[in-house]
């Protein structure tokens, strides 16, 4: 008896089986030819994606697509090689499809974020990527990436938080360090900041970023020394960086030593004669060493390069004072007002 | 003239002989002897030297005026022996009445050290040097030292000079710890000569600008013989830019033979006040300025009111000419010394003024006031003193007039405005009260007094650095890359369909049967299907590979093949029919699948799967009676394989048996190798030959 009765549910589902089969495709035949196809034509894309062969991949992904039109997984992998070839259009209609059909893709909603980062639309890149993460979508990119929108938007705090995420998914991932660095720098936690950016030289022994702010960090907190070193790790990395050189001058300028600071403004210079804050901190130098001519020559050259240099208007005036030019100091500072420096209104008031 | 009461005239004389009393009148620079036997005599250059001591000595002992000269003249001898106090001392004193005074110290400093005892007086030169190079602290020292050594005496004398002076360097030290950021700058080449220039007074509109110089006025200029400078002369120069033009002495009637020196200036700039020093005393001037020739005329005395038979020495008007103020030395309710008067018209507009009036104690003090000046706005009074807070000689301080009419307590203008040296004369600039003008002796001036100009700064201020501040760096990781990581690839379904039609073999009709397919690799089930009344059936089966069908049907012999779908070209779909045999009595059936330990009649356990089929075919027809055979190759004996055949027989019904057959639907027999289905002659033919068989004997 149990015997019958097995048989006939073994007939049952079999026929509800066949009947289901035959609500999606008349021929279940086809239908699984048809997947079967579409998942070779797939897999051969990963295999060009994986050899760094785009193009094939995408020739791959349409062919896929043909056999399953709104697939969700070959739609988003061509979306990302649209973004790799910078169709950002053609990408975000690919997302648009997936999340059409298939909201839950957290993935996509990651893309559409970044792709709506590419068009400087940070409020609705941070939707995209809160919904890629609501979504299980918890990759490190995806906590890196909202990391970056959120201290756009100022939310320091929330951004310290995803860095924190993506540095958990990926305790290697230097950029993540370094960004934390940066904005734990704004909130005031420098020493916090410090510790990040020798994380992020110490995983990226070639991060120039990572050295040069942290040479910055380590001016502000006072260690000129170490800022130099850092700002020399720079400079042998590459050797043409007026960044770091203007950097290391200003390091070399706060402990006192001008001449050395002068070296490095120059040098800053001569690699880029148009970079205004190295001429304007050139000033800087002479005018501490009492060569205030020379010092006046130097800003008037980062003005003629930025006539809307504010910093470089209001030393000009500092050292017209110092000439004794009053005139002219309170011209300058006026300049210099003009163009948002706030403290030159006082200076403006001396004039009077 | 400027009357006084009797009462008044007594107590200032009282005052003054205090202040003489009080204020002993170190002077005098004492004249050591330089002996001649300092010079080595014989050595070669001695006369030359000892010649330039004399020359020296007389220039030193015709007083300051002098000591340019003897300094030139004692540096020679110098050079000759710098190891001689005497020489040291002299080229000290002349130092520190030049204009290189800062110099004195060294001079003076080696005397000492060479011989403290030089002169009595040694400390003291030594203190006034220390103190023109603001170095306070040692300067304190050596005043406090020069009195400690001096007589009692002279000591009770001196002491209050010495307190004077220790008090400027009290001052001074607070003065210059607190510097006020000015820049001061000469006026130029133009206006300051190497001879003393000072006094400047600027025109209302700041176009014109007179100021009293001691340098030769021409070939004729001669020189004062009290301290051999040439007379004062007035000079204008004209303004140009930035800078001064056209300097040229006013000339007669203003500029005389002897001393001429521009003191003020009318509000309206129409009249300079001149101060014409005489023995004994001297008077203010004014002379009036003919536009039209562009030319003063003659100076004359400005109103009686403001003159003495003392000596007024500077003047200044109010903006409106409401008000005078003016310098005098009449002792008549004088606080000491030189004193800032004032005096008011009694009706705008009119030369009639009021008394003058000493402007007491908050201004004016035991020592000399010069210099003064009251701005247009009336508010703030400049002027020169050497009393107050001091640094030392004239410093220039300013008063506030406070709502009341009051002057507020004078403010030392600070350092570096005022040093130890004389600051006199300072008027701020008309147009621009960013600007002063004063004149003093400063380190880098052209020589003897100087007229400077100061420029106020405002509150210090700091540089800015410009750094490019590239505080995050994720656009070097954007846009970010397509392919953090490699997509998984999909697995593929490699799904099967096997469909075909289960048929009676011998009437080919459809049978309805369970059709099971095991994977031949897994050993297990990979799918199941069940053909209808027709026969025809459908199943999935995973891959393309080698299934065993059982297939069980009721009345029909259970079926078992192998399927290779391995080397089927089809992709998807196969197909498949599976032929079924009817039981009847006589049908026999070799099981392929049992298998015996060699020679011996124990099943081995893979036998137990094809044993397992035989139960439940028993089982699916329980009126089924079976013969299990057994069945040898022709290898070995006859006898031999008899038994053998036989056991084995036995051990597939004992095995059945055990698994709850009635042992009545079983018979065993043995063939040994008289029932053989194939050759003997070969090992394919002998193994076939090996096995057990089941034949139906009953249904």
């Amino acid at each position: 008896m149990n015997r019958l009765l097995g048989c006939i549910l073994v007939l049952f589902f079999l026929a509800a089986g066949e009947l289901a089969a035959q609500t999606v495709s008349a021929d279940p035949v086809s239908k699984l030819r048809n997947q079967r196809n579409y998942a070779q034509a797939y897999n051969q894309a990963i295999e060009a994606i994986k050899a760094g062969d785009y193009s094939q991949a995408a020739v791959f992904l349409d062919k896929a697509l043909e056999y399953s039109a709104n697939a969700p997984e070959a739609l988003l992998q061509r979306a990302k090689i649209f973004l790799a070839y910078q169709d950002y259009d053609a990408s975000l209609q690919d997302v648009e499809t997936i999340l059409k059909n298939k909201p839950e893709t957290g993935e996509a909603w990651y893309l559409k974020g970044i792709l709506w980062m590419m068009r400087d639309s940070v409020p609705q890149a941070l939707q995209c990527l809160n919904e890629a993460i609501r979504r299980n979508y918890t990759t490190e990119e995806a906590f890196f990436y909202r990391g970056v929108l959120k201290n756009l938007q100022g939310e320091y705090n929330g951004a310290i938080y995803d860095f924190t995420m993506a540095i958990d998914k990926n305790p290697n991932h230097a950029m993540a360090f370094h960004e934390r660095a940066s904005v734990r720098r704004l909130v005031k936690d420098l020493q916090g900041a410090l510790y990040d950016y020798r994380m992020a030289v110490g995983l990226d022994s070639t991060f120039l970023a990572a050295y040069n702010n942290m040479g910055q960090l380590k001016m502000i907190l006072g260690d000129f020394q170490g800022a130099v070193d850092d700002f020399s790790r720079t400079i042998r990395l590459d050797p043409a960086n007026n960044q770091a050189y203007n950097n290391r001058g200003q390091a070399f300028y706060l402990m006192g030593d001008y001449p050395k600071a002068v070296e490095d403004f120059y040098a800053a210079v001569v690699i880029d004669s148009a970079y205004a804050a190295a001429w304007n901190n050139l000033g800087n130098a002479y005018a501490k060493m009492e060569k205030y001519e020379e010092a006046t020559n130097y800003y008037t050259k980062a003005l003629q390069i930025d006539s809307g240099f504010a910093v470089a208007w209001l030393n000009r005036g500092f050292v017209n004072e110092l000439l004794g030019k009053l005139e002219n100091a309170c011209s300058d500072w006026n300049k210099a007002l003009s163009l948002g420096r706030m403290e030159a209104g006082k200076y403006v008031k001396e004039c009077k | 003239m400027i009357t006084t009461d009797r009462t008044d005239i007594m107590k200032k004389l009282l005052l003054l002989f205090l202040i003489a009393y009080l204020v002993y009148p170190i002077q005098a620079q004492s004249d050591p002897k330089i002996k001649r036997n300092k010079f080595f005599a014989g050595k070669e250059g001695f006369k030359e030297a000892w010649k330039c001591v004399k020359k020296g000595n007389e220039f030193y002992k015709n007083g300051k005026g002098y000591y340019q000269d003897a300094r030139q003249s004692y540096l020679e001898a110098y050079n000759y022996n710098p190891l001689v106090p005497e020489l040291n001392y002299k080229l000290g004193i002349c130092y520190l009445y030049t204009d290189d005074k800062f110099q004195a110290i060294e001079y003076l400093r080696s005397a000492y050290n060479l011989k403290p005892g030089v002169t009595k007086d040694i400390l003291f030169y030594v203190g006034r040097a220390y103190h023109q190079v603001l170095n306070f602290d040692s300067a304190i020292v050596s005043y406090q030292n020069y009195l400690a050594r001096l007589p009692n005496k002279e000591k009770a004398r001196a002491k209050a000079e010495i307190d004077k002076l220790i008090q400027e360097c009290y001052d001074g030290k607070k003065l210059v710890q607190n510097p006020i950021r000015v820049i001061i700058s000469g006026l130029g080449d133009r206006i300051n000569s190497e001879y003393d220039d000072y006094g400047p007074v600027l025109a209302p509109n700041d176009s014109l600008l007179y100021f009293t110089s001691r340098r030769p006025s021409g070939k004729k200029a001669e020189r004062n013989p009290y301290d051999n400078k040439y007379y004062e002369d007035i000079y204008v120069a004209r303004r140009q830019g930035s800078g001064w033009t056209d300097v040229k002495p006013l000339g007669k009637p203003v500029n005389t033979r002897h001393n001429d020196a521009v003191v003020g200036m009318t509000p309206s700039g129409d009249a300079l006040f001149i101060y014409r020093g005489k023995i004994g005393g001297g008077d203010i001037l004014q002379a009036w300025h003919r536009h039209k020739k562009d030319k003063f005329t003659s100076p004359f005395q400005v109103n009686e009111k403001f003159l003495s038979k003392y000596r007024e020495t500077s003047i200044c008007l109010s903006s409106d000419s409401t008000e005078v103020y003016f310098v005098s030395d009449n002792p008549s309710k004088s606080q000491g010394g030189k004193d800032i008067f004032m005096s008011t018209t009694r009706k705008k507009g009119t030369d009639r003024w009021k008394k003058p009036v000493n402007l007491g104690p908050v201004i004016n003090t035991p020592y000399d006031e010069e210099g003064v000046y009251i701005t247009p706005d009336g508010k703030n009074l400049y002027f020169s003193s050497k009393g107050h807070n001091t640094m030392g000689g004239y410093d220039v301080f300013r008063s506030i007039r406070l709502d009341d009419g009051s002057w507020s307590t004078p403010e030392n203008l600070g350092y570096p405005i005022n040093t130890p040296d004389d600051e006199l004369f300072y008027r701020p600039d008309g147009l621009n009260p960013k600007y002063a003008y004063y004149s003093t002796v400063r380190e880098g001036g052209r020589g003897g007094k100087d007229i400077f100009r100061i420029v106020f700064l405002g509150e210090e201020k700091e540089l800015v650095l410009a750094s490019d501040t590239d505080l995050f760096a994720w656009k070097q990781a954007f846009p970010p890359k397509a392919f953090p990581r490699i997509p998984d690839f999909l697995g593929i379904d490699s799904t099967l369909v096997i469909t075909g039609k289960v048929t009676d073999a011998a009437t080919g009709k459809g049978v309805m049967a369970r059709i099971e397919f095991i994977d031949a690799g897994a050993s297990k089930t990979a799918a199941t299907a069940v053909s209808d009344t027709s026969g025809n059936y459908r199943a999935s089966l995973p891959a393309k590979t080698k299934y065993g069908v059982e297939i069980m049907a009721k009345d029909y012999l259970f079926f078992l093949e192998m399927v290779n779908l391995a080397e089927d070209t089809s992709d998807v779909l196969f197909v498949r029919n599976f032929a079924l045999t009817k039981v009847e009595v006589g049908t026999k059936v070799v099981l392929r699948n049992i298998f015996f330990e060699t020679g011996k009649a124990t099943l081995k356990p893979e036998s137990y799967a094809e044993l397992s089929n035989v139960l439940k075919f028993m089982e699916d027809n329980p009126s089924i009676r079976l013969e299990i055979s057994g069945h040898t190759d022709n290898v070995g004996s006859r006898r031999v394989n008899q038994k053998l055949s036989e056991d084995r027989a036995r051990a597939v019904v004992d095995y059945l048996v055990s698994k709850g057959i009635d042992r009545s639907r079983l018979e065993s027999k043995g063939y040994a190798d008289t029932q053989p289905v194939a050759t003997n002659d070969t090992s394919e033919g002998r193994a076939l030959n090996r096995r057990v068989e089941f034949k139906v004997i009953g249904k």
